[in-house]
């Protein structure tokens, strides 16, 4: 099917561009394809925009920003069980509206359905040890409660939830995000964690307005990347107490890439001193790439990388399902003497989601040494 | 040089070979140029059959591929549900609820919506947590991905897109005729005003607006309301059910007024042992109201749909047979006649295997054209008794057939088949003694009818074999095959004794004859019998199948409407599942215009390792006085009433074989439980087993208080004025409240449909057999001569002889009607006592209505006149000098 196939080539940045495409895929129409595709790279009318100079105001920026087209919270954590064996986790819940609400506003007057939303949501979650990825997903929508991001009446306790998947604060807690459990799982898998920190909320980019590419396109981005996780993971029946290291991301956005995008590595690394960080190449078309970086202090404090100072290489590639994936990378910050290589845990952390992209926790070695965490995208 | 002169001859043998085979098809097809008449009996009895059996194949196909795509809609031939006990929709927070605990459900809205005065079923669903096996629309994977190994690819695109499903202005999805009811193209563009059927208060509620293409809908105008609705734009997909459309969750509560309710909840498969129980989520309150239904494999509609399509099967095949003489009595004719060119092929060099080779050649080549005709013939009858199916069905069982055909590749090859099959299984024997025949063996049409005559005592025997397979059948065999085989073998064996029983008739006649144009008259009707004789077969099972399957629906329809009149004795039927069913009570007793209360009562009783429904009624002359009772002991109401005894349905008692007075064992959930069966009853149309007890008995042993049903005695004339007052006092519906009358007007409209499905394949059967009758008396006449010339040459005029004539052709229809009458009665009792027992486990009493017999026997008299007609006018004008050459080839 032509449909498909262009799926594959057009299939861009980050997991929220493939949740569009669960959408699109859905149809056999090229004219919603379209729409959805033109939308995303040029037609921002009836969303709000990303700009710089936002006050970001918490605990309510923890919610779901209704007015943008796309969203996420997302964890991920390195872990140990009492034996050394490591794992991954990874949580996200993911928010996008098919339209503009005003949509409904104009066109469905006077449907007081829950159904009657723009908003679908998609949940992923994974498990991943040296030997197994286990992933699963689910979707939901509207406003029934089936799935949703709330802060609480008096605005004091966080949840974000998809079916009986939760990322959530267990008892009240003012701005910071902290104290929370979150929780998966499916058929073959499952985990509960606790994620506690005493470090505050880092902003990304220039003070929380993260940019994606040259002409503009851009997030709001903040992330809590000093979460110190234990609890429990079962595999197939059997339970693991393990503790690590856990990250959180928070994006939001209305028009975030460029349509000449194509492809996003994406790490976020723990290093042995107490240092995070998070670096990204978008990759375009032509074979260049818009690079990102910030390096976080172990009190939060954060500094942007110069992007020229940034550069990726890839080292070994690992077949999976028919696609060259490079697992094993070197990454360089020229200016900071930073030149690592990173290794993946398990080399086929492959989400076998309905848009799949590789993520999994990986380890590093070189100028610094730590753990951290890929998610590519993009390949074929 | 001589290597071309070598291969030469070669050469020549071959061209010479392919022309000799040109010329032996040329010689044989001839024949059928020169008799039209034979051609043409054996083409359209052939098409006939093949119509017959394809049309009624088609119309079962087309019932049975609907209930099979109303069974797989929405996965409930896959996925259980969870649905509410009172049938009430119910808030959607259950369903929010359960996800959150890990069940994968997905919600339904469910209403019924009316436009332009007709009503739809409005289904409304979430295709975002739709399982994947739910398909909505019959294409594979309308749903989500929602497993852990989700594969996109593997996932086919539904005949529609998401995010128009998903988004404003939305879409609604209906079958090709429902768009067609609708009056509207599937231009994606359709706006439709809906009319919300409001069954609280009996007023449709209706809700109009200024809709996009109002020039093709026709509005009907009803009181304005405050919300107004519209159907989103309609796309056609082919694969849904009649009168249903499919819309979005949000649409569907919007337009049913149910926001924030839904209808029921499907559960996707799942490992259920791993999620904490629905009574632990929703708590054991909210668990109360709900009720798992499991999928059913088998729709409980198809099952009940059975009896009506084994009656249309019964007549396809009999009607398939009846062509099959025909074809039979063709072929025979002629290859007899072509004996003489056999021989000359033969003589010639052509070998008996070649010649036989080019029969079933020929054969096949008029079996392809005749399957063709009769193909298409067959979609016409189907075609046109579609309609009258559908509402039979549709009105009997709610089930619910397209109005519209669909044509299948499958149909074409089983009707070629069937056709090709059937004539060559109808010529075997004409085959076998072509293949056989001797070279010099005088080549004589006699030969044939002599033949004939010597082979009556072999029929005679086969008679015999037949009889006793049958009885042999009827004693040792079970079963539905069993039934139709020994329906089969009486059918053969008696369409074999015919030609004998007919010729003793005459025999005697001739024997009583005084004068000598008497005793010429049946001498020579017996000598016409071999001529005739297939035909006539044709006209007995014609009738016989008429005067059978007559019986059978006549039965069926005095039976199970006085069965209803027994059963339904009350006035007023109320469910009153999820009510206040005291409150209900006590205000029933209270009213000074009813005359009885009778509170019903269901429980589950483990018999025999089964779970068998107990109904418990209240002891009341209702019943005593009405109920159809096929056996009962004395005292079997007093019993029943005390406790002692219980009541037992026909089907269960047979298939366990109970009789009345014996002890049983009733597991209840206070112990067992051993009543005696007080009696039998008719239950007809129920597809399980059932017990009936007095409901103090089931308020005791099975701790259930109160009731679910109310049977309500009254004057008739004050049926009304309660069923207002009960709708206005405790909010019952339609169908929480049913007024007997009206149940009992619909069961008779519905046999009347029955009816005239009937009756259009009888008159089909009958119009074979009188083309059969036709092409034999045409294809006599001409014979004939040398046995009229003598009596012409007497001084009997040519009117005198064609009076003779069609009296001779009455005489044998009314003979083969008379004998058709036992035969019919035997094939009614058949399908009644036999073949409806093994199906369905109760036995239908079978009704003898004379008055069908007489008109039939008319009918078969008319048809044989008319066939005669051709026949007699070419004696009336044929010349003398015809007659008189008679005597000079004689010479």
């Amino acid at each position: 099917m032509p449909v498909r196939v262009k799926s594959v080539r057009i299939r861009p940045v980050k997991v929220f561009i493939s949740f569009l495409w669960v959408v699109c895929s859905l149809t056999i129409s090229g004219k919603a394809i379209g729409q959805g595709f033109a939308g995303l790279g040029k037609n921002v009318e009836g969303y709000k925009e990303v700009k710089p100079g936002k006050e970001f105001s918490f605990p309510a920026d923890h919610a779901a920003h209704d007015g943008y087209r796309i969203e996420w919270w997302y964890v991920t954590a390195n872990l140990k069980d009492e034996e050394g064996r490591s794992f991954g986790v990874q949580w996200t819940l993911f928010r996008s509206a098919l339209v503009p609400p005003i949509i409904y506003d104009e066109q469905d007057e006077g449907n007081k359905s829950a159904w009657a939303s723009p908003t679908i949501w998609m949940g992923h979650s994974a498990v991943t040890s040296k030997d197994h990825h286990y992933s699963a997903e689910r979707f939901a929508r509207g406003e029934t409660g089936q799935a949703g991001v709330d802060i609480g009446d008096d605005k004091e306790r966080f949840a974000a939830w998809i079916d009986n998947w939760q990322l959530a604060q267990t008892k009240t807690e003012k701005a910071n995000i902290n104290g929370l459990t979150v929780s998966a799982g499916d058929e073959k898998f499952s985990y509960s964690l606790s994620l506690k920190t005493d470090n505050p909320l880092v902003l990304q980019g220039e003070n929380g307005y993260s940019q994606k590419s040259d002409n503009g396109q851009a997030s709001y981005y903040y992330s809590q990347p000093f979460f110190n996780a234990n609890g429990v993971i079962t595999l197939e029946g059997k339970p693991y107490t393990v503790e690590g290291k856990a990250w959180m991301d928070r994006e939001w956005s209305s028009q975030l890439l460029s349509p000449e995008q194509e492809g996003w590595d994406w790490f976020s690394l723990h290093l042995d001193s107490e240092e995070k960080i998070m670096l990204f190449r978008l990759r375009d078309k032509d074979g260049t790439a818009f690079y990102s970086g910030a390096w976080i202090n172990s009190q939060g404090h954060l500094t942007l990388i110069e992007r020229d100072q940034i550069t990726f290489k890839e080292q070994k590639y690992t077949r999976m399902n028919g696609k060259k994936i490079p697992t094993h990378w070197r990454l360089k910050i020229k200016d900071r003497g930073f030149d690592i290589s990173t290794s993946p845990l398990n080399k086929k952390s492959w989400m076998h989601t309905s848009f799949p992209y590789w993520e999994g926790p990986i380890n590093f070695k070189g100028s610094h040494n730590g753990i951290g965490y890929l998610e590519m995208t993009g390949y074929e | 040089m001589t290597l071309t002169l070598r291969q030469a001859p070669k050469d020549l043998t071959l061209s010479d070979q392919s022309a000799h085979y040109k010329w032996v098809l040329h010689a044989l097809l001839s024949y059928w140029r020169r008799n039209p008449i034979q051609a043409a009996t054996l083409i359209i009895g052939l098409a006939i059959a093949t119509a017959l059996f394809s049309g009624v194949q088609a119309l079962n196909f087309q019932a049975r591929e609907s209930y099979a795509n109303a069974a797989a809609q929405l996965g409930a031939n896959q996925l259980p549900s969870l649905v509410s006990v009172d049938g009430k929709p119910f808030d959607q927070d259950i369903f929010v609820k359960l996800r959150r605990g890990g069940w994968p459900v997905s919600p339904i809205v469910e209403g019924r919506i009316r436009v332009n005065n007709q009503s739809y079923r409005l289904i409304g669903v979430d295709i975002v947590s739709l399982p994947r096996a739910a398909n909505i629309t019959g294409a594979n994977g309308a749903g989500f991905t929602q497993s852990s190994q989700g594969d996109a690819a593997s996932q086919e695109a539904p005949p529609f897109d998401a995010v128009d499903f998903l988004t404003p202005p939305f879409m609604t999805l209906g079958s090709p005729q429902t768009l067609a009811d609708l009056g509207v193209e599937d231009l994606g563009i359709e706006d439709l005003d809906v009319e919300h059927l409001d069954v609280e208060d009996g007023a449709a509620n209706s809700v109009t607006t200024n809709n996009i293409r109002a020039d093709k809908v026709l509005i009907d105008k009803v009181q304005a309301s405050d919300s107004q609705k519209t159907l989103s734009p309609l796309r056609s997909v082919r694969s849904m059910a009649p009168s249903t459309l499919i819309t979005d969750i949000s649409v569907a509560q919007n337009i049913l007024q149910q926001e924030g309710m839904i209808s029921r909840l499907i559960i996707d498969k799942i490992d259920e042992n791993r999620l904490p129980p629905i009574s632990e989520i929703l708590g054991a309150e909210i668990d109360k109201k709900l009720e798992r239904v499991e999928p059913s494999t088998t729709s409980e509609i198809a099952r009940l749909t059975d009896s009506f399509h084994l009656n249309l099967t019964a007549f396809g095949f009999l009607s398939f047979f009846v062509g099959l003489l025909i074809v039979h009595s063709a072929i025979g004719l002629a290859f007899e006649q072509r004996r003489t060119l056999f021989r000359t092929l033969r003589a010639c060099g052509v070998s008996a295997r070649v010649l036989t080779l080019f029969l079933i050649c020929e054969l096949v080549i008029l079996a392809l054209l005749a399957g063709g005709i009769g193909i298409l013939l067959g979609y016409l009858i189907a075609a046109l008794l579609l309609p009258n199916v559908a509402l039979t069905l549709q009105s009997l069982y709610g089930a619910r057939v397209p109005g519209i055909l669909s044509v299948k590749a499958s149909w074409w090859i089983l009707g070629f088949s069937m056709s090709i099959a059937g004539a060559l299984l109808a010529a075997v024997k004409s085959l076998y003694k072509a293949y056989r025949l001797p070279v010099l063996a005088p080549a004589q049409p006699e030969a044939w009818r002599a033949a004939e005559k010597r082979s009556t005592r072999y029929k005679i025997i086969f008679t015999g074999i037949f009889f006793i397979i049958s009885l042999l059948i009827l004693k040792i065999g079970g079963g539905l095959i069993a039934g139709f085989i020994l329906m089969g073998t009486i059918v053969v064996s008696a369409a074999l004794i015919l030609p004998v029983l007919l010729s003793l008739v005459f025999n005697f006649a001739e024997k009583i004859a005084i004068k000598p144009i008497s005793q010429w008259f049946w001498a020579d009707g017996r000598q016409q019998l071999p001529g005739v004789s297939l035909a006539m077969q044709a006209l007995l099972v014609a009738l016989a199948v008429n005067i059978g399957v007559g019986a059978m629906v006549s039965s069926f329809r005095e039976t199970f409407t006085s069965w209803l009149d027994q059963r339904l004795a009350a006035e007023i039927y109320i469910n009153a599942q999820g009510n206040d069913k005291t409150s209900i009570q006590s205000w029933l007793n209270n009213q000074q215009d009813i005359l009885a209360v009778l509170p019903i009562n269901y429980a589950e009783a483990n018999f025999q390792d089964e779970e068998i429904p107990v109904m418990g009624i209240t002891a009341h002359e209702t019943y005593s006085e009405n109920w159809p009772l096929l056996s009962k002991i004395e005292q079997g109401w007093q019993e029943v009433a005390d406790g002692s005894g219980v009541l037992i349905n026909e089907q269960l008692a047979r298939r366990k074989g109970i009789s009345i007075n014996d002890k049983i064992n009733l597991e209840t959930p206070t112990g067992v439980w051993s009543p005696h069966i007080a009696g039998i009853y008719s239950d007809y149309g129920n597809t399980q087993g059932q017990f009936m007890a007095d409901i103090n008995q089931l308020q005791s042993r099975w701790e259930r208080d109160g009731a679910n049903l109310f049977l309500v005695r009254s004057d008739p004339k004050d049926i009304s004025g309660i069923m207002k007052r009960l709708a206005a006092r405790f909010n019952l519906n339609e169908t929480q409240m049913v007024n007997q009358q009206q149940m009992k007007s619909l069961s008779k409209q519905i046999f009347e449909r029955t009816f005239s499905v009937t009756a259009a394949l009888n008159v089909l059967t009958l119009i074979i057999a009188g083309v059969a009758l036709l092409t034999s008396l045409l294809s006599l006449a001409n014979s004939r001569l040398s046995q009229v010339a003598p009596l012409w040459a007497m001084g009997l005029t040519q009117g005198r002889l064609s009076i003779l004539d069609l009296a001779k052709t009455l005489s044998l229809a009314l003979f083969t009607g008379l004998l058709a009458i036992p035969l019919g009665i035997i094939l009614g009792w058949l399908l009644t006592s036999i073949i409806n027992v093994e199906a369905f486990g109760w036995k239908l009493p079978l009704f003898h209505y004379p008055f069908q017999w007489l008109t039939l026997i008319i009918l078969a008299l008319t048809i044989a006149g008319i066939a005669s007609i051709p026949s007699i006018i070419k004696l009336r004008t044929i010349s003398a000098a015809k007659l008189l050459k008679v005597f000079s080839d004689a010479r």
